[in-house]
């Protein structure tokens, strides 16, 4: 014991410089997760640094410094990107001046951000990152920003130019060496915001800013800031009052000081609080929480391992008749919500296979690693490889071959990378043929799958309210025909909402598909409503090319039939697609009635994706709900959790007139797997989309399950990605 | 378990129309309420095989651990459902694994209740994980002799950085511990031990 003692000491001296450094992690906590600034992006008080979170976190920040309150989502898809959306509350300005349309509400402003790092710090050299405000909105905060970043211990310095809103102390700017474009910088507010205003982007006189961040040794983490700000208070948002815009009724208070403080508490790994004194006369205050909901189990460990066969030995021997084998694999592996869909012994007699379903596991590592376990376990000793095949709504997806010594050899170590090295994985074209398994369970259709819960249905930042939410119970159901015929349903009833204030006509003109959701909230207050009753039918129609057909209720505004085909082969980065479907638009009261409008919109889809970092590249040309044509593009990366992140911008042919305000559709968004917020494993996503303004160009047919998704499962990339799931 | 995430998961899920909410409004009672008490009862240290404590770290998370082991130095090892292991001797504890943040007192003998008494200052090292650093403590030692229990209370000081603390022990007549309230690591929560001993 002595001697372990003393071997430990002597490790723990050899190391001692590396462990004073971890030191520090307790008397600095949190010394390197960045703030957020009162603008809602990583940054100091005022000013930005060029800090960034790890790639899969999403970011919550609100603040409020008079005459502003701003509240940011913040969505990091790599290391070096930083996409924020904002709504700023400006409190000097009503949202306009026919109190009938908004009443007494102050003006909202939505804006993108963006910001990039350029290169990452260095022993030497700082952190250095480029970034962009409000590109997407009014103009009221726009401003771009080069910054460096360096941090010494616990101090965290940056400096940085900026041009736009931050050029205060207004110095020639230096890229007019390349053009004459960066002299002047023209401010033209965008009456409604939504454009982006490249022509302005780093032009004009330039500002220079400076920050530094210390934490304080031994005091919670807390971080005092100080900073040279250079934001022009002159010509940010309505400085003038009713001189700068006609709905603004009061001049901001201007400042008396160039230097901010701040205070930042960092309560734990996820709440920020902030408190600043700024401007010489104003006080700023906020809060912040952030997670990087991309890596595995990102919220809680998971508490649902996989469940060993009780007294195996005996299980075995009684699987020597196959017969019972047969039973007891299929009981046992639907006891793990593992369904047991044929099996089959070879002639050889030494392989099993089985083909399953399953809707429980987002990894199907994991479902098809916790299948061979329990095959592994019951199976008799003649069987030395088990064959297993998964399907997904009748259609063929991967067949993953493993020799059971290896599975077996592996599994107490989790040494999935040996176990899985010799693993063969190809397509799975799926028989249905009875006579090709030698034991067909028999499947009790039709079988449903339903739940009451509760939703919450929201409109957010219109201008006759800024929140409105409709609380509603509603019933959902997977009602399972056949294997490949099912039918979705999702109504609901509505209990209590301030749905009422809301009054915001269309004023499209063009078909309104999607600009009279306020009729379609209204019609359906405190009443019941169908969201969806959509049939779907899969059929593989030969090899790699994967087919649905689908009718009903798709969504809350159409209703229709129609189908889309999906070219698909087995291993590769790539699919094509095409979709066509006929619709109707629905009646406001979202039952089974609808209106004239009619039409048929398709589109052909390609995929491409980069098996490494996940990014999803889709291309989506054609025709819109709206009679209009054009292309969609939609970047976006999974994470390993299951959470995707990512932004869409489509532009048709219809004019900017047509369009209305923002000229073309955009936005972002993320899907959060919900066994994020669990112990146990289960399927499913929750996600948020926020584009700009709602209108009807560029609207695409919401209908479920396309065939992209359920194909994913059993593509070669996605087990490269997730074999570390295999034994777990 | 962090009450914060337990509560920003909770207000994730009321806008996700799949997951149904008798799954989070346990949840939910757990962030604000926290967890149930675990009543030991006759019958329960009755049903026990082997001894096993019950530990309760901050408010939102109580389980029993059973005795597994114990080593020739006097150490105990304690196990739980989920699968975390706790070292303890003579009632503190001086390993924690499969945690979050594992903790462990390289040196320890010094806590020998044959030879502490009222007034003695230790010294422990110990290494913590995530963040991984090396420190060393001081703590001075209080004991109080109450019909035939001990009482002995530790205060603990962290050389390097600012973590002071003070840690309870109860021993009964054998001394053996029978509750201990002690802290391990800076992002722990106060844990409370109740000992059963079979």
């Amino acid at each position: 014991m002595k001697l372990s003692m003393r071997s430990n000491l002597l490790i723990l001296f050899i190391f001692s410089a590396s462990l004073q450094g971890s030191l520090n992690d307790y008397v600095y906590p949190r010394n390197l997760v960045p703030s957020f600034s009162n603008y809602g992006t990583t940054g100091v008080i005022q000013t930005p640094n060029a800090r960034f979170h790890e790639a899969g976190t999403l970011a919550f920040s609100w603040s409020a410094n008079d005459p502003y309150m701003r509240g940011s989502i913040l969505a990091y898809p790599f290391s070096w990107f930083e996409a924020s959306y904002q709504y700023t509350d400006i409190d000097n300005a009503l949202y306009s001046n026919v109190e009938a349309f908004s009443g007494d509400q102050t003006y909202k402003d939505k804006s993108f951000d963006v910001k990039f790092l350029l290169w990452n710090e260095t022993k030497f050299l700082p952190s250095v990152a480029i970034g962009a405000r409000d590109i997407g909105g009014t103009g009221v905060f726009s401003s771009e920003f080069i910054v460096g970043s360096k941090r010494f211990n616990n101090i965290d310095l940056s400096i940085g130019l900026g041009w736009g809103m931050l050029s205060d102390n207004k110095f020639r700017n230096p890229l007019e060496i390349f053009s004459d474009r960066f002299k002047e910088r023209e401010r033209e507010l965008s009456a409604g915001g939504g454009e982006f205003n490249t022509g302005t982007w780093f032009s004009g006189p330039t500002g220079g800013f400076a920050s530094f961040q210390y934490t304080i040794p031994n005091f919670k983490g807390i971080r005092f800031s100080a900073e040279y700000d250079s934001t022009d208070y002159d010509l940010e948002g309505f400085p003038d009052g009713r001189n700068s815009f006609k709905f603004a009724f009061e001049p901001v208070r201007r400042p008396t000081s160039n230097i901010n403080y701040g205070l930042m508490f960092p309560v734990n790994n996820s709440l920020q609080l902030k408190l600043g004194y700024m401007k010489g006369n104003t006080i700023s205050f906020g809060f912040s929480l952030h997670a990087n909901l991309g890596k595995q189990n990102p919220i809680f460990k998971k508490n649902d391992p996989p469940r060993p066969v009780p007294q195996k030995e005996r299980v075995r021997m009684v699987n020597r008749q196959d017969a019972s084998l047969y039973r007891t694999s299929l009981r046992l592996t639907n006891e793990r919500g593992l369904f047991y869909q044929h099996g089959h012994i070879h002639e050889d007699d030494s392989t099993y296979e089985v083909t399953f379903a399953q809707a429980k596991f987002t990894s199907f590592a994991r479902s098809t690693g916790r299948l061979i376990r329990v095959l592994d376990d019951i199976s008799p000793e003649k069987i030395k490889t088990f064959k297993v095949n998964n399907i997904n709504g009748g259609l063929g997806m991967y067949s993953l071959t493993i020799d059971r010594d290896e599975f077996a050899r592996y599994k107490e170590e989790n040494l999935y990378k040996l176990a899985t090295k010799n693993v063969k994985l190809e397509p799975y074209h799926y028989s249905k043929n009875k006579n090709d398994y030698n034991f067909n369970p028999q499947a009790e259709y039709p079988v449903n799958y339903q739940k009451l819960t509760p939703i919450l249905r929201t409109q957010l930042g219109g201008p006759d309210g800024f929140f409105f939410a409709d609380l509603r119970i509603a019933y959902k159901s997977e009602f399972l025909i056949s294997q490949k015929l099912s039918i979705y349903t999702d109504m609901s009833m509505g209990i209590f909402d301030n749905l009422g204030e809301l009054k915001l006509l269309s004023d499209s003109i063009i078909p309104h598909v999607r600009t009279d959701i306020v009729k379609y909230l209204k019609a359906t207050r405190q009443k019941p409503y169908i969201k969806r009753i959509q049939m779907n039918y899969y059929h593989e129609l030969s090899e790699n090319i994967y087919s649905k057909l689908a009718g009903g209720i798709f969504e809350d505004m159409f209703i229709g039939l129609g189908g889309e085909i999906l070219y698909r082969p087995y291993a590769k980065n790539f699919g094509i697609g095409a979709e066509i479907w006929g619709v109707q638009q629905r009646d406001f009261r979202m039952l089974f009635g609808t209106r004239d409008y009619k039409i048929n919109t398709g589109h052909i889809n390609i995929y491409l994706k980069e098996p490494t970092s996940q990014v999803l590249v889709q291309i989506k040309g054609g025709r819109f709900l709206a009679g209009d044509s054009g292309i969609q593009l939609d970047f976006s990366r999974r994470f390993k959790s299951g959470l995707r992140i990512g932004a869409f911008a489509t532009k048709t042919d219809i004019s900017d007139l047509e369009f209305g305000e923002g000229s073309f559709d955009k936005g972002f968004y993320f899907y959060i797997p919900i066994e994020s917020f669990f112990q146990k494993y289960m399927k499913g996503n929750t996600g948020w989309g926020l584009r700009p303004l709602t209108r009807d160009g560029a609207a695409v047919l919401q209908h479920q399950m396309p065939l992209w998704g359920v194909t994913e499962q059993g593509q070669r990339d996605v087990f490269d990605r997730d074999w570390d799931d295999f034994y777990e | 378990m962090n009450r914060k995430l337990l509560l920003i998961s909770v207000f994730f899920l009321s806008n996700c129309s799949i997951v149904s909410y008798s799954e989070v409004i346990p949840l939910a009672k757990l962030a604000i309420i926290g967890a149930d008490d675990i009543e030991i009862t006759s019958e329960v240290i009755e049903a026990k095989k082997f001894s096993f404590a019950k530990v309760k770290i901050g408010r939102s998370a109580i389980a029993i651990f059973s005795l597994v082991k114990i080593d020739q130095n006097g150490s105990y090892m304690w196990i739980s459902g989920e699968g975390e292991i706790l070292t303890t001797f003579n009632g503190k504890i001086i390993k924690l694994q499969n945690s979050l943040f594992n903790t462990e007192f390289i040196s320890f003998s010094d806590f020998n209740l044959d030879n502490i008494k009222d007034g003695d200052e230790i010294q422990y090292d110990v290494m913590l994980y995530n963040p991984q650093a090396f420190v060393t403590q001081d703590a001075s030692i209080q004991s109080f002799s109450t019909n035939n229990n001990l009482r002995i209370i530790e205060s603990v000081k962290t050389n390097g950085f600012k973590w002071s603390y003070q840690n309870e022990y109860l021993y009964n007549d054998r001394m053996r511990a029978i509750y201990a309230r002690q802290i391990i690591h800076p992002k722990v929560p106060e844990i409370e031990i109740n000992f059963y001993y079979k």
